[in-house]
């Protein structure tokens, strides 16, 4: 499957924290998220892609080309920082002509359809905007100047559920073309469960996995179990456990298999919230 | 470039018309006791400052974070600023010289040299300041460093004025009677030159700067 953004072995240091040998791929047509704890290293990631910290060595490929500096490659990319994105003494109407200025395909109909759809005032200032109607705008934004590459830092965090839902909205709609791709980070797994074809896993500026979402969902399952039944897990079955005083809670890849071979315990599914939780705060074998 | 430009006057215009009066009231008041030439380096000071502020609010903003992901060269952000600069300067010098001739009309304490040393001033100050001012803003990371750099500026713009002006006078035997128009066009040379090669150094800032 061809990919529209490729990561090879990317890592960054900084005094505090390494990104180390971050690998993924994300195929046209399709939703990656990136998921971690506060600190992982996805907003250094997203970051290191755009240019904007300067990685110490890797491969980032985008539209074919490792060239983020090109502006050709720039104008087809559309950006949403988490927190504030533009001046808070502007308004949307002077960033529509600002924007306007900078990229050649700035759809101004498009703008202020989004204005309108998203119940945006394009007069009043943006300080005396909501978080949600400030996200809104971003994101509007970064839509209107016809991107085929989506990438945005946390676009859902503190917001509440009926505008995250709006945003996921606008998301699905813009991947109807095959052409597009997005690439989102979070930490509101159930917003990424609801999108994503794709997961990618960060911890400790570490990659833990990149994989389908659907892989993740209905291949991984979750082992109840007593403490004499763990014992009799195999240690290739096991990829993270969580021990309890009298049970135990194993992650497991292939649940399909535990259900033929561990036929006492129960065997649930898993949400990627389970996953992560396991990951991060389960023994790993 | 044009959209850079664009977001600059319309964060400048916001603070604008306060800065204009704010400049006028003190120029006239000052302009009892001194010469009303007062309000060309005055004005041209203040309209200058626009630039470091909205440099400060692109930080604070995360418009810094933004638009390095725009179609936009680095060369463009850098050179953009010193364009916005440069116009904030001539637009307060201008508003500066005719308020200065205006209170003269009432005044009458300025002669033909006095605009002449008032312009030079003004202008060589600003662009002494802006050298020191642009590349260090892309060094700073909060906006209470900023303030005080660009205030230190205008010390340092002091200092270098008054130091050419000695080697003028000094080392190259200037006489500044006689001399009077080629020492003014000489200092306002001089700080364009170092306002031109500080283009340099704020690019190889920007080109190293991360923004995290």
């Amino acid at each position: 499957m061809q990919a529209i953004m490729q990561i090879e072995n990317l890592s960054k240091h900084y005094d505090n924290f390494d990104l180390e040998d971050v690998s993924f791929s994300i195929p046209y047509g399709s939703i990656m998220g990136l998921i971690g704890a506060n600190g992982a290293g996805k907003s250094t990631i997203i970051k290191t892609i755009l240019g904007i910290a300067h990685k110490d060595s890797g491969y980032i490929q985008i539209f074919g080309r490792d060239d983020i500096e090109d502006n050709a490659i720039k104008e087809k990319i559309g950006v949403v920082f988490d927190g504030s994105n533009f001046h808070p003494a502007m308004t949307p109407k002077q960033i529509n002509k600002v924007l306007a200025d900078i990229y050649t395909n700035w759809q101004e109909d498009v703008f202020y359809t989004y204005l309108k759809k998203l119940s945006l005032p394009e007069k009043k200032k943006i300080e005396d905007f909501s978080r949600g109607m400030k996200m809104k705008l971003a994101i509007a934004s970064a839509l209107s100047h016809q991107p085929e590459l989506l990438i945005l830092d946390e676009p859902t965090g503190g917001l509440d559920p009926i505008v995250r839902d709006e945003i996921l909205d606008m998301f699905l709609d813009f991947i109807q073309d095959e052409r597009h791709a997005i690439l989102v980070s979070s930490h509101i797994l159930r917003d990424l469960e609801k999108v994503a074809d794709y997961i990618t896993f960060i911890h400790n500026g570490r990659l833990l996995f990149s994989k389908t979402k659907d892989e993740l969902i209905y291949d991984y399952g979750l082992i109840r179990c007593t403490k004499e039944q763990f014992s009799s897990i195999e240690r290739d079955d096991i990829i993270a456990c969580r021990r309890q005083e009298y049970s135990c809670d194993v992650l497991t890849a292939d649940k399909a298999a535990a259900q033929r071979k561990y036929t006492d315990c129960v065997i649930d599914n898993v949400t990627i919230d389970d996953i992560m939780l396991m990951y991060i705060k389960g023994e790993r074998q | 470039m044009k959209g850079l430009l664009r977001k600059d006057i319309y964060l400048a215009k916001d603070t604008l018309a306060i800065m204009l009066l704010l400049g006028l009231i003190i120029g006239v008041s000052l302009s009892f006791f001194v010469p009303s030439g007062v309000f060309i380096p005055l004005m041209t000071a203040m309209l200058a400052s626009l630039t470091p502020t909205t440099m400060n609010l692109d930080h604070t903003s995360g418009w810094n974070r933004l638009q390095a992901t725009m179609p936009l060269t680095k060369k463009t952000i850098v050179m953009g600023k010193y364009i916005t600069f440069t116009a904030h300067i001539l637009f307060g010098y201008i508003i500066g010289f005719i308020l200065c001739f205006l209170m003269n009309l009432i005044r009458k304490n300025m002669t033909p040299d006095d605009y002449f040393t008032f312009s030079i001033i003004g202008l060589s100050f600003a662009f002494f300041s802006g050298c020191i001012t642009l590349p260090a803003n892309h060094i700073v990371k909060n906006e209470k460093m900023g303030i005080i750099i660009f205030i230190f500026s205008y010390f340092a713009s002091a200092v270098i004025l008054l130091g050419t002006g000695y080697l003028l006078l000094k080392v190259f035997l200037l006489n500044l009677q006689k001399d009077f128009y080629i020492i003014g066009w000489i200092l306002l040379a001089f700080s364009l030159c170092l306002f031109c090669l500080s283009i340099i150094v704020s690019f190889k800032t920007y080109e190293k700067k991360e923004l995290v």
